[in-house]
């Protein structure tokens, strides 16, 4: 049997999530109610990897409340797969829709196949018996998620980023059309973090799911996303392909403050340096590159010298049979020899910073 | 780069071992383990009392035959048999509300009493018993005539069914589970306060009345009254095996449940009422077993090593049906010179066996 086709087929093409005009927000006996996100439209496609980011507070768990149906539209409507969300019943909704939440799950003596076969639970009868078929389809969202060494642990005893795995897993056994994360790289370590991304991915892709996941990691999401719903703190929703919200500074509006620079060429933010000097660095290869990075991390403007402007520092990197060597020379002083990176930033650290902010802009 | 074709992420280590679902032998062991222990300590507990009964005759004559030993036949058939059996179905009962408590509150801590029913039972039971009748001494007797075994547990059944009522009726004004817990506790305190301020006021002979229905017995149920036990204990019984789906899916949480298709308000609001019908008709005939509910379930998890209620259910009530026997035997150990209060046995047998298992599993207190 090959274990990575899918068994089910989805349709490819086509939307299999869409709202008309819903707002989500809450409403509470004696108070007024409280919109969090107006009226918007969105559609998620088969084979369509969406990620909803925005700062914390901007109302990313309540719109993903109000999609998966948890909680009810204030006004609008959400389809799922061409029908009115409001209209399934339970068990034909989590048939097509699966939900990975951030809260972590606290149980033991659970392994992690026993784990992934609840998310069978929509598809069997009234005891929950797992007929074959249910366990290939079991087996075959196990294999998916890279969880294979994972089947037989106790879920108790697994990391956290582990765990995760086998609640995607959960949720892919659940044959949805749409699979619905809410802030999944929430308790994750860096690795982790990546794998789901890539992981997310591949679901969406290979298997023709739509998936929409909420977070406030930036990275992640630029690096995978096909399209971005982004959430300013205004609950103002604007969608596009990641790289078109980098472009029309959308990102660095939202996400930028007065020490951060949206950079959106590597789409990563820096801080804004307090106290600079130019810098320049002379040499090949990656150590190179890690001198200019440490400069700048320091307060160098490092990368690119403007029009007419001199140096403050040169540093020339030499590779030497003995390893890397930098010499750094600053105005008026003689060449320092220095082994590392680390001796370049004590270095110039005890030199008087040559300019402020201003002048280096 | 070698020149060997690429192939996709996942096939290039080498080919994942083959994903099977984890065997339950385990599981079907630990059950037919527990099954063997209640099978054991059901004839051994009609074996022990004031007079030692050979097992061997226990057997025949529960298999209909005679025994050389006039009387013993009618103290199995009238005073031991309906003992067994009623011991056998309180812990059961008990059990069986015990991994649905724990269940629904995820809390390894939480029991069938968890939602005041004892609270409510002992103060039903002390109503009756303290303040009935005429006072004096002779008032006392003439009270205890006219209410009898049955009249305590109407009064018991009573109590634990009001306290539940109200318990349910402010849960479902609430969202969270953890605060239908609280809600259950304080009742449960109300309702304690209550009956302390009845045993203060109360008459020394009374008092002691209470306190010995308040130890827990297994004695004196009649045939008459297990006709009202066994039913209800099977059927509320058979009712959460029905519910062992879902309650698996309950063991991920709420949203997760939800998630799942499971309609979560109404499996809390049956499991809440099955719960309490169980530990409410026990504790009416039995009075406030502690520590079966409670220990059992861990008990069961630990041994089969699996949450999974289709196996747990049916475990736990066989745990608990050999729990409460062993407990049982272990009262009636002084023989002649009388029984120990059942409360004290089921703790003193009960709780080193329970520590021991945990603790050699330590993966069980995650699993709870």
């Amino acid at each position: 049997m090959g274990a990575s086709t899918p068994i089910t087929t989805r349709p490819t093409a086509g939307p299999v999530m869409s709202t008309s005009q819903l707002t989500s927000g809450y409403r509470a006996r004696r108070r007024p109610p409280r919109v969090v996100v107006p009226a918007v439209d969105l559609t998620v496609s088969a084979g369509e990897l969406v990620t909803l980011l925005g700062p914390n507070g901007a109302g990313k768990s309540t719109l993903l409340r109000t999609v998966s149906g948890v909680q009810p539209a204030m006004s609008g409507s959400v389809a799922l797969v061409g029908d009115p969300l409001d209209r399934l019943g339970r068990m034909e909704r989590a048939r097509r829709l699966a939900t990975v939440l951030t809260e972590r799950i606290a149980v033991g003596q659970l392994a992690g196949y026993d784990l992934v076969a609840l998310g069978r639970q929509p598809h069997t009868g009234w005891n929950g018996v797992l007929h074959q078929r249910d366990h290939d389809i079991v087996a075959d969202a196990i294999v998916a998620v890279g969880a294979s060494h994972l089947a037989d642990r106790d879920i108790g005893e697994l990391s956290d980023g582990e765990r995760q795995r086998l609640m995607i897993a959960r949720a892919v056994a659940q044959e949805p059309a749409v699979l619905i994360l809410d802030e999944p790289t929430a308790f994750l370590d860096v690795t982790s973090r990546i794998e789901l991304g890539a992981l997310l991915q591949r679901l969406a892709h290979e298997r023709g799911l739509g998936v929409v996941c909420s977070t406030h990691d930036l990275d992640l999401a630029l690096a995978t996303a096909d399209t971005v719903w982004l959430l300013d703190a205004e609950a103002d929703l604007r969608i596009g392909a990641p790289e078109d919200l980098a472009l029309s500074g959308a990102i660095g509006q939202v996400f930028g403050t007065a020490e951060l620079e949206f950079d959106p060429e590597r789409g990563t933010f820096s801080r804004r340096p307090e106290v600079a000097g130019f810098a320049t660095v002379t040499g090949e290869g990656l150590a190179t590159r890690l001198c200019v990075r440490a400069l700048t991390r320091i307060g160098y403007h490092a990368d690119e010298l403007p029009e007419g402007a001199a140096p403050d520092v040169t540093v020339v990197v030499r590779d030497r049979p003995v390893g890397v060597e930098f010499l750094v020379s600053t105005q008026g002083q003689n060449e320092r020899r220095c082994r590392d990176l680390r001796a370049v930033c004590e270095h110039l650290r005890a030199q008087p910073m040559p300019r402020t902010a201003e002048e280096v802009r | 780069m070698s020149v060997v074709a690429p192939a996709p992420a996942e096939s290039v280590t080498d080919s994942p071992p083959p994903v099977r679902a984890p065997d339950r032998r385990r599981a079907a062991l630990g059950m037919a383990a527990f099954g063997g222990i209640a099978l054991v300590a059901f004839v051994l507990a009609i074996a022990v009392g004031s007079v030692w009964i050979p097992p061997s005759d226990v057997v025949s004559i529960l298999f209909g035959g005679t025994s050389e030993q006039t009387g013993w036949e009618a103290i199995v058939r009238d005073i031991r048999l309906p003992r067994s059996i009623t011991a056998s179905l309180c812990g059961a009962g008990l059990a069986v509300a015990g991994v649905q408590m724990q269940t629904l509150f995820r809390n390894p801590l939480a029991g069938p009493y968890v939602l005041g029913i004892s609270s409510g039972a002992s103060f039903g039971v002390a109503l009756v018993v303290l303040t009935a009748g005429a006072s004096g001494t002779t008032g006392f007797l003439a009270g205890l005539g006219a209410f009898g075994d049955l009249g305590i547990a109407v009064a018991a059944a009573a109590g634990s069914a009001i306290v539940l009522s109200l318990v349910l009726l402010v849960s479902r004004r609430v969202e969270s589970i953890a605060t239908v817990l609280i809600v259950g506790l304080m009742f449960g305190q109300v309702v304690l306060a209550m009956t302390t301020v009845l045993i203060a006021g109360a008459e020394p002979e009374r008092i002691q009345a209470y306190l010995v229905w308040s130890f827990g017995s297994f004695r004196g149920v009649s045939w008459d009254e297990l006709w009202i036990l066994a039913p209800v204990v099977v059927a509320a019984g058979g009712a959460v095996w029905f519910t062992a789906k879902h309650l698996n899916a309950m063991l991920l949480g709420e949203r997760y449940a939800e998630s799942l298709g499971v309609d979560v308000r109404r499996i809390r609001r049956i499991t809440v009422i099955l719960s309490a019908l169980l530990a409410g008709v026990v504790t009416a005939f039995a009075g406030p077993i502690a520590f079966i509910g409670v220990a059992v379930p861990h008990l069961a998890r630990a041994t089969l090593g699996t949450v999974d209620h289709r196996y747990l259910l049916p475990a736990s009530a066989l745990g608990g049906a050999a729990m409460a026997l062993v407990a049982e035997i272990g009262a009636q150990l002084p023989g002649r010179a009388g029984v120990l209060p059942l409360n004290a046995v089921t703790a003193l047998i009960g709780a080193p066996v329970v520590i021991w298992v945990v603790v050699r599993n330590t993966r069980a207190t995650a699993g709870f």
